[in-house]
């Protein structure tokens, strides 16, 4: 063979054949000026792949990927309600976890710390002694070194035989969540949190081998470390604090300021402190997964599902019962969020006191499970709920599935069929008249698909309805999976029910905000001429189109400007065409709202929760819907 | 480690947003280095490699991934090279160059911006299907054939293509003085 560029280019890439490589590697061996010439391809490649900069997207796309996927979320649990139980299996390992990355860290630096960790997992197949694990993937690494060295004539490190878990950038902790068990995985660099089986990725080349209580057993290629979570020692923190706490964050200048959760506190280490819970409130939702005391600063990490993140600084004074913690809070994202002056109140749960918040997500556990068993079901079933509950049993559910005491509920069950025969609203949008102008071929598009579901829409509803004594609660489970509560004790008299009832509008509001926002987005920065083409694409979950509190089958939400262009907003004000001007005129303007009054506040008045052009959405009363919201209706 | 991606990228196809987001940390950096040599702007790049990983997974939700050939990474690099494009026919009479804003006071990040800077000049002189060639190569480490459906061209093109890029940037690297840094080299 003769000196070919060509050949060595490809042959750098692995493009070659058998025969050329070959007929290439035993040319490089007789050749300096080939040898050189490949090492210079190599090191081009080599500077184009330095890439100084680490950009770090991931934690704002899947804020993105979230937002896309808010309705299919919410369905899965409303808001924090839902997470909480996923929060308290969490909870208990949260500062263990803290710990366990540092003693990992020292586990693998000592071989024979590490073959105590092996020995100890059960996970490891049995032919395999611990003492060989080390050993294989240093043979292959060798053997690949004879193999390549000589014909390449560069330097190659041998590959580190079992990797070192310590480096890597995240903390681990097993748990059992019920009968499963599952790995909780912190990313250190951003605080951000998941919870994944057995056989998932924790990093591109790293995945869950196994999972014991306490355990994680990772694997890259042939080679698996065990990280073993430490239990932490009485002398380490104040354990007077660990334990189930109520957490209130109020946040300055907001309508509705007070978001609370059950969180769980624990203490790693004197002078620190682990909040967990999952706030999120329809007026400022936050999501507050970690709160940590370093020295003077408390810092809280925000964690899945979150819509905003926070950084929060400030102080923390507890006296064994009350924490309170106090300081400026700022949204990471949007970039430019406002610092708002925060203030954290937890107060202990004591036995007995405050059960009902516990008991009441353990109800809406138990509809969940039965929601998801119905959806199970008419997934086989064409699409059709069985006749009664009772067809579940045993293929879609167990009976310990849906234990608990028979005597404390009475369910109600609607059946029915599942949404189906959904317009290809693509297909249809493609049918519109193109000639006309764009909002009058929204408009058609919106109207053709209308005609297509016939009133039918949105689709699904409840399916069924749980009543429980203890707590008096009435729990709805719909078809689309998603669940809401309502307190059993005549909703209109109770505050707290009016509470929820105002969040959870608040919240499907705020969602179908979310909705227009990517709807103008991809259409050119019009609207979207209603709900119905948005759905399924935008709109994943047609409960949010539904009022909590109305039994209505129909879309309780109206769309103030269908098909209205982003720029005409500013014009109504009278505002500046400038980002001032705009932001303000995005402010005031409303876009949605519900179409019925309620009586949400302490005082009884009725009032309508407001959807504005910005995505914010406020209760407005009545007294105030004249001057405040209609000018702007009217001038449409 | 490759099952392992197979296996990841299967996991995406169907749409499981843990695998998502793992397959995104894995994929990100090299994507983003791919699309900021092309736009020549780091803001810009961030944006289209955001916009370049929601589409990869708006296809994946939509279960559209698991009927097109080829893995989601090379989709990815596929779908970023005409974002890219595109973005250049967008904003054709702006030329920006903002290396050098992450220069930190460490020596050694000082010479990887120099070095950065000297690259993006030699690259910036290729022509354009060999820019792109290379560049899907050493950022995505796409085969042949994948560069060679994300540039509409054929597998014989791609590998002329990238020879001629590889000769050309030694060349430039070589005429304007500069020592070939001590990339770090690795065995791929």
């Amino acid at each position: 063979m003769r000196c070919d560029s060509a050949a060595l280019s490809a042959y750098l890439d692995g493009e070659v054949s058998e025969d050329v490589r070959q007929a290439v590697e035993a040319h490089l061996e007789q050749c300096a000026e080939c040898r050189a010439e490949l090492e210079r391809f190599r090191r081009i490649d080599a500077m184009l792949g330095v890439e100084s900069e680490q950009p770090g997207l991931h934690l704002e796309l899947m804020r993105r990927a979230d937002a896309e996927d808010a309705p299919v979320h919410e369905s899965a649990g409303p808001s924090w309600w839902g997470y909480a139980a996923v929060v308290a299996a969490m909870v208990s390992i949260a500062g263990l976890a803290a710990l366990m990355y540092s003693r990992s860290g020292r586990e693998v630096a000592t071989p024979a710390a590490s073959e105590v960790a092996a020995a100890e997992t059960p996970a490891l197949p049995a032919e395999t002694p611990a003492d060989q694990e080390e050993e294989a993937p240093v043979e292959v690494a060798e053997a690949e070194m004879e193999a390549v060295q000589p014909a390449v004539g560069i330097e190659l490190t041998p590959p580190e035989p079992v990797f070192d878990a310590s480096t890597l950038p995240l903390e681990l902790a097993g748990v059992l969540m019920g009968e499963k068990p599952v790995a909780i995985i912190t990313y250190t660099a951003t605080g951000r949190q998941r919870t994944v089986g057995v056989g998932a990725f924790v990093l591109p080349d790293i995945r869950v081998a196994a999972v014991a209580k306490g355990k994680v057993t990772l694997r890259r290629g042939d080679a698996e470390v065990v990280l073993t979570v430490g239990r932490k020692s009485a002398s380490q923190g104040s354990r007077d604090l660990d334990g189930t706490w109520l957490a209130r964050v109020f946040l300055d200048g907001s309508s509705n300021a007070a978001l609370e959760d059950v969180v769980q506190i624990t203490t790693s280490a004197p002078g620190s402190l682990t909040i967990q819970g999952q706030i999120d409130n329809s007026a400022s939702p936050i999501t507050l997964a970690t709160a940590t005391l370093k020295g003077d600063y408390l810092v809280l990490n925000a964690g899945e599902g979150l819509l905003a993140e926070c950084d929060v600084s400030g102080s923390v004074t507890h006296d064994g019962t009350r924490i309170r913690l106090e300081g400026d809070i700022r949204m990471v994202s949007p970039e430019d969020s406002p610092v708002q002056h925060a203030v954290v109140e937890c107060k202990k749960i004591t036995e007995g006191k405050e059960p009902d918040l516990v008991k009441q997500k353990e109800c809406e556990e138990e509809v969940r499970v039965l929601c998801k068993a119905l959806q199970r079901y008419a997934d086989d079933h064409d699409g059709q709920f069985p006749g009664t509950l009772r067809d579940l049993l045993p293929n879609y559910l167990s009976a310990e599935e849906i234990g608990g005491d028979s005597a404390n509920r009475t369910i109600r069950y609607f059946g029915g069929a599942s949404p189906s025969n959904v317009p290809d609203v693509q297909r249809i949008w493609d049918e519109t008249d193109s000639t006309l102008p764009y909002p009058d071929r929204l408009m058609a598009w919106e109207n053709r698909i209308e005609a297509l579901w016939g009133g039918d829409f949105p689709p699904g509803g409840p399916l069924i309805e749980v009543e429980y004594k203890d707590p008096a609660i009435t729990v709805v489970g719909s078809a689309s999976g998603s669940v809401r509560t309502t307190s059993a004790e005549g909703a209109a008299t109770s505050a707290a029910a009016m509470r929820a009832i105002m969040d959870s509008s608040s919240n499907n509001l705020k969602q179908l905000g979310l909705v227009v926002r990517m709807f103008a987005n991809e259409h050119n920065d019009y609207t979207p001429p209603g709900w119905a083409c948005t759905y399924p694409e935008y709109i994943t979950d047609p409960e949010i189109l539904r009022h909590p509190a109305d039994a209505s089958a129909g879309i309780d939400y109206e769309l103030f400007f269908p098909a209205t262009h982003d720029g005409f907003v500013h014009e109504i004000t009278g505002q500046p065409d400038d980002a001032t001007g705009r932001a303000a005129a995005w402010s005031t303007v409303p876009l949605a709202a519900e179409r019925t009054p309620h009586r949400y506040g302490a005082s009884g008045e009725l009032a309508r929760i407001v959807l504005f052009w910005d995505g914010h959405v406020e209760v407005v009363r009545m007294s105030e819907w004249e001057t405040r919201i209609a000018p702007y209706i009217e001038y449409r | 480690m490759e099952r392992a991606e197979d296996d990841l990228h299967a996991q995406v196809c169907q749409g499981d947003k843990n695998a998502f987001e793992v397959f995104c940390l894995g994929i990100e950096k090299p994507l983003f280095g791919y699309v900021r040599q092309a736009v020549k702007d780091s803001d810009d790049a961030k944006e289209l490699v955001q916009e370049v990983l929601l589409r990869v997974y708006r296809m994946a939700r939509s279960g559209e991934l698991t009927q097109r050939r080829g893995s989601p990474r090379a989709l990815a690099f596929s779908i970023a090279h005409n974002l890219a494009v595109d973005h250049l026919r967008h904003h054709a009479n702006v030329t920006r160059f903002d290396h050098g804003d992450h220069v930190t006071p460490h020596v050694s990040a000082v010479e990887r911006a120099l070095l950065r800077e000297q690259l993006d000049k030699a690259l910036a002189d290729l022509p354009e299907n060999h820019r792109s060639a290379i560049a899907l190569r050493a950022f995505g480490q796409l085969s042949y054939a994948e560069i060679a459906e994300a540039l509409g061209a054929t597998p014989a093109s791609v590998k002329t293509w990238i020879l001629r890029a590889r000769r050309r940037l030694a060349e430039l690297l070589d005429r304007d003085g500069q020592y070939l840094g001590e990339g770090h080299h690795e065995m791929r």
